[in-house]
């Protein structure tokens, strides 16, 4: 199945790539957030906010066909 | 040396000073301005009368070495919401003060009309001066022409055109380390109050900026040094935040779908990357501004920034979140030079960016101009600064705009325009904008670190349930913070990092050589609550006005097609620990 993944702030420049673009990727069903974030190279400890079709998940979340995941690191302000 | 408070009487232009009241002893910025107002300005009374007061307050830890503590609060009762107020801000004057030992510069009674001044403020003197040449003048020429008379170590705390027509989204520019008057008491029109007493600027004549007395300094050095560490350590106060600013959360909110587009009607913005952290950030680096930025000495976070245009000259300093949400999105706009030129009119006209985009994209809601139009908007904020008709209207806010031209969907609280967040798609952050005293206040009790950014646990944003109860935890710890004259992102430590609370209670009794503990915390907290809350019951405020406008109720917001739901009888259990004030509410309403 395919799944699109959207990279922000400081993990976009550890994974070279752009923030906030679409990045398609095929994966297993029953692949998990974790698993696909190995898959594009980002490491899970530098991760605190998971978004899944604009929802909060968990790393260990499971995603859909043509869901859309958008990630971020630990992020403040007001 | 004494603390005291410096006293400033308008109608016979006299100053003095008072000895700190033992009542006050444990209070600053908030906290103190709060009791000042409950003790002192009738709740009845009109907000630009002679009754009510101007306050100027550092917290209690201002002027130390505490990472942090140079917030600068101003008080009064609110031109805007009608109700008592505190807006906070950075800038160098809260070191200044605290290293003078000056708690509070109170402002009362009003200059005879047509005449305008300044308050030149020492160690042990303060004066009135007339001024006639800074009449009319924008925040950035008054600083520059105070800067010539004086020098450039002094504090600048002034008003622009707009403060002095006494218009409700008027507010307080302070300066910063680089000498930029971007630092802003923005809310609740409190730059009309100080418009109405006829004073233009406060100036602080002092080189001091770490010199407030300590009860044992050593201990609260040890302490503030390893806050600092702790600080650092945070991934958010360490990294992202003095990496992308405040303004790393368009994409965040954005992707949460609960950023607020084209006044409230989507909860995301086609245009977000435009405007993003991630974005800005690079273009200040292209640009050779500057990220990490502090906007007070003493502040290692840095959540600052200064912008430059395309020349590489200064635009503005800083651009944050609130302020290009609400030039931005909210507007329908994603340029973000457009925005940094509006921010720094604003700046110079001394209004509430936040009001002022709100009122803008009302009147885009009206048609006045389209959505998106970014050069209509600038034309909207350039007849404030000329005080035409429909310039007022638009400077006197998004609630009077809205009303001016029949506008029913308008997104404020207590006539207080609503922040960042869409109360839909985050109901934590709702329960805080329906209840803070303060009114539409992101800032009072911020539920999205609990609900979005994961810190300090997660309720379920599109949940009912939970909400009310993170948004009191907040209201009640935000209330200390402010008191203390610490910058709100200490709260990201103070959510995930234990040791905190106990470094900033090592520090509030090394202090001042009390002894309190983490039940003293929330006691503070709760009891400037109460004090807030009695104040706005007294002036006629009940539960009524701690509601949503209704259209959050019946409209659904995209992507996640909900509506607020918290019920309104669970809103109004948000200050349970108050309930002596709500019975009271009556009796204190015939008293006035
Ligand atoms: S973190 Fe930001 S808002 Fe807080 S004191 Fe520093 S620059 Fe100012």
């Amino acid at each position: 199945m395919r799944v699109k993944l959207r990279v922000y702030a400081n993990l976009a420049e550890g994974a070279s790539m752009d923030v906030g673009d679409n990045y398609d990727f095929h994966v297993d069903p029953g692949t998990t957030i974790a698993q696909l974030l190995a898959k594009a190279g980002i490491n899970r400890r530098d991760v605190r906010i998971v978004m899944i079709n604009n929802n909060q998940a968990e790393l260990n979340s499971t995603i859909q066909d043509g869901d859309e995941v958008g990630v971020f690191p630990s992020m403040g302000g007001a | 040396m004494t603390d005291r408070i410096l006293r400033v009487n308008m109608t016979n232009l006299q100053t003095t000073w008072q000895d700190l009241p033992e009542e006050y002893k444990m209070l600053g910025g908030r906290g103190l301005t709060s009791r000042i107002i409950a003790n002192e300005v009738p709740p009845g009374c009109h907000p630009l009368s002679s009754s009510n007061k101007f306050i100027v307050a550092p917290g209690l830890l201002g002027g130390t070495t505490a990472p942090q503590s140079g917030r600068i609060s101003i008080g009064g009762k609110s031109p805007l919401t009608g109700g008592i107020k505190e807006s906070n801000a950075g800038g160098v004057i809260a070191q200044k003060l605290g290293s003078l030992g000056i708690r509070a510069i109170v402002v009362e009674g009003k200059a005879p009309a047509g005449e305008l001044y300044l308050l030149e403020v020492m160690e042990n003197e303060a004066r009135l001066v007339k001024v006639k040449d800074l009449a009319g003048k924008g925040c950035y020429e008054v600083t520059d022409a105070i800067w010539d008379r004086y020098d450039k170590k002094v504090g600048v705390l002034t008003i622009g055109p707009a403060g002095e027509m006494c218009l409700t989204s008027a507010g307080v520019s302070v300066t910063d380390p680089n000498g930029s008057p971007g630092r802003f008491a923005g809310r609740g029109g409190l730059g009309a109050l100080l418009g109405s007493k006829g004073l233009k600027a406060i100036v602080v004549l002092t080189d001091k900026t770490f010199e407030a007395h300590y009860y044992d300094e050593e201990r609260f050095k040890a302490a503030a040094k390893r806050f600092v560490e702790v600080l650092r350590k945070n991934p958010v106060s360490g990294q992202t935040l003095p990496a992308y600013g405040t303004n790393g959360l368009v994409n965040v909110i954005n992707e949460a779908g609960a950023l607020p587009t084209r006044n409230f009607r989507e909860g995301r913005f086609e245009g977000a990357e435009n405007v993003s952290g991630e974005r800005m950030a690079r273009l200040i680096k292209e640009r050779g501004g500057k990220t990490g930025h502090p906007c007070h000495p003493g502040c290692v976070i840095k959540c600052s920034n200064i912008y430059n245009d395309k020349n590489g000259d200064v635009l503005v300093s800083p651009l944050e979140y609130e302020t290009v949400w609400a030039l931005g999105p909210h507007c329908g706009i994603d340029d973000l030079d457009a925005i940094a030129s509006m921010n720094r009119l604003c700046n110079d006209i001394g209004v509430d960016t936040i009001e002022t985009g709100g009122a803008v994209g009302v009147a885009m809601e009206a048609g006045l101009i389209p959505f998106g139009d970014a050069q209509g908007a600038i034309g909207l904020i350039e007849q404030i600064k000329q005080g035409t008709p429909l310039g007022r209207i638009i400077g006197s806010g998004a609630a009077v705009t809205g009303q001016t031209f029949g506008v029913e969907r308008v997104g404020v609280v207590k006539k207080q325009h609503i922040t960042a967040y869409d109360p839909r798609a985050m109901k934590g952050i709702g329960v805080t904008y329906a209840t803070s005293p303060m009114g539409a206040d992101h800032t009072a009790g911020y539920s999205v670190a609990v609900n979005i950014l994961r810190q300090g646990g997660y309720v379920d944003p599109l949940s009912p349930k939970g909400q009310v109860e993170i948004s009191r935890n907040l209201q009640v710890a935000t209330a200390t913070i402010d008191s203390l004259g610490l910058c709100i992102f200490i709260a990201f430590s103070f959510l995930e990092q234990e040791e905190s609370l106990g470094l900033i209670l090592e520090m509030i009794n090394s202090k001042t050589g009390s002894a309190w503990t983490a039940e003293d915390f929330t006691r503070l907290g709760e009891e400037i609550l109460k004090t807030e809350l009695n104040f706005n019951r007294r002036a006629g405020f009940t539960e009524a006005e701690d509601r949503l406008p209704d259209f959050f109720e019946t409209e659904e917001l995209p992507p996640h097609n909900e509506v607020f739901d918290v019920e309104p009888h669970e809103l109004d259990t948000l200050f349970n620990f108050a309930e002596e004030v709500k019975k009271d509410a009556g009796k204190a309403a015939s008293l006035r």
